[in-house]
């Protein structure tokens, strides 16, 4: 990813994606799929912790 | 990322949206330092066996109160009216609990494949170090069985990487993990996560930039504002820090060579070697990093001894081959014995004319190394040998 800041990044992601199925389990109208993963501090959490509330699910990479 | 973070802010505040990351790389605690650095405080989950099996990242996703995905890298309108919408009807929040092996185990008990996968991933990202072996096995059972399946292969290679940055390391750990991620993108050359997996480890000339050389930059703003850094579990270094290059620059200095006569006697086995070649295999013309890693062996109670001066690696590429450099110096730690992993990494070309197969890169090593903390001392000479492939 690296320009972390930048818009050009979402719209080269969004290129990527839509040149063929890059987004992998997300479907845009279906349930994100049902995930418990450990959080940063090794405790377990999962988006469906927030259900009731609109989320913005960034998924990324420091690099 | 911080552009959506800033952008979503005052949302944010206001209670009007949540935002959560997944994180998609192999040590997820540098996600935690890049966090800090950028002041973002919202909850990331770790997903380094890539669960989600998305292929690129960034992605931003909208979900709504039911968890519905609504959209995936939305406009700033789209995000706007998303926002402003009625919510949804839906259930409760679910408190999320640790995966219960024993249930897993059953499953698995039963022969299906996608039931032992599961229980090797819940193994990976749950039971720590100890279970790392038991996932291993798993995985690799899974890829005999289906050589094809590339998310397997991934998996293996990410549990094998897991294994050999903990206690339970064992040799070949660090080159089996290169070997699975390399075959599961020979598989799927089109999954940029798995990509950037073997870049991380690889050569300049097919790096896309340096992956982690934020971090310095991180820690002195952090610490510039008083905070303390998020200690690293493993630190950062040579490739990971490594800048790309357009061109392979090889070294054209006069030969230096320490011990060109064989002079120094050989090391019988206080020190144990490991080569890793980036990527396994390499067409010509193009090159490879050779990770060569250095340990005193447990076993035979050796320590670097640090009062007496510098290990250095030697290089002997093969006809026709170059190599970056051909004398590397390694530091020493401050205490007068120390048994810590000592890597050097080296940049190889294949010469064009290369025919398939492979050939040997040589060298050896030359280092100050004592039989037990305190016993004898000794200066030694370990020769190398390391197979690098040619593929047609």
């Amino acid at each position: 990813m690296r320009a972390w800041g930048g818009g050009l990044v979402v719209l080269l992601a969004w290129t990527a994606a839509a040149a063929g199925g890059s987004w992998g389990r997300i479907e845009v109208g279906q349930p994100l799929p049902a995930l418990v993963l450990p959080d940063l501090h090794g405790a377990p959490a999962s988006p469906a912790q927030f259900r009731g509330r609109k989320v913005l699910l960034q998924v990324f990479a420091s690099w | 990322m911080p552009g959506w973070h800033d952008a979503t802010l005052a949302d944010q505040r206001a209670g009007r949206i949540a935002v959560l990351g997944i994180v998609q790389e192999q040590h997820p605690d540098r996600a935690r330092l890049f966090m800090q650095w950028k002041r973002m405080d919202w909850p990331v989950l770790a997903d380094p066996l890539n669960l989600l099996e998305v292929k690129v990242v960034p992605l931003t996703v909208l979900l709504d109160e039911a968890g519905i995905v609504r959209a995936v890298n939305p406009s700033p309108e789209e995000y706007r009216a998303f926002v402003s919408a009625e919510p949804v009807a839906h259930g409760p929040a679910e408190r999320p609990r640790r995966p219960d092996f024993a249930e897993f185990e059953e499953r698995a008990a039963g022969g299906d494949a996608s039931a032992r996968r599961a229980l090797a991933d819940v193994l990976a990202l749950w039971g720590g170090p100890r279970a790392l072996s038991r996932a291993i096995e798993l995985y690799a059972a899974l890829v005999q069985e289906a050589p094809q399946d590339g998310m397997t292969h991934f998996r293996l290679g990410t549990s094998y990487r897991l294994r050999y940055d903990s206690p339970e390391a064992r040799p070949g750990d660090f080159e089996h993990a290169v070997e699975h991620w390399a075959r599961a993108l020979e598989l799927d050359p089109n999954q940029y996560i798995w990509r950037r997996r073997v870049q991380q480890y690889g050569p300049r000339l097919d790096k896309p930039y340096p992956f982690y050389d934020w971090v310095a930059e991180a820690r002195a703003e952090i610490a510039a504002r008083g905070e303390h850094p998020v200690p690293l579990q493993i630190e950062p270094a040579g490739a990971e820090l490594a800048r790309p290059a357009k061109a392979f620059a090889a070294d054209v200095s006069p030969p230096g060579e320490p011990d060109p006569e064989g002079k120094i006697h050989r090391d019988r086995g206080l020190v144990r070697a490991e080569a890793v070649v980036v990527p396994p295999r390499a067409r010509p013309g193009e090159t490879v990093r050779v990770h060569l890693l250095f340990r005193p062996d447990p076993e035979q109670d050796g320590h670097w001894n640090n009062e007496a001066g510098d290990m250095l690696v030697w290089l002997a590429p093969p006809p026709g081959w170059s190599v970056d450099r051909r004398l590397h110096v390694v530091g020493r730690a401050r205490e007068p014995v120390s048994d810590e992993l000592r890597a050097v990494e080296i940049e190889a070309r294949v010469p064009e004319d290369a025919r398939p197969g492979g050939a040997l890169v040589q060298g050896y090593a030359l280092y100050y190394v004592c039989e037990g903390r305190s016993g004898t001392c000794l200066y030694r000479r370990r020769d190398f040998q390391v197979p690098v492939r040619v593929a047609p």
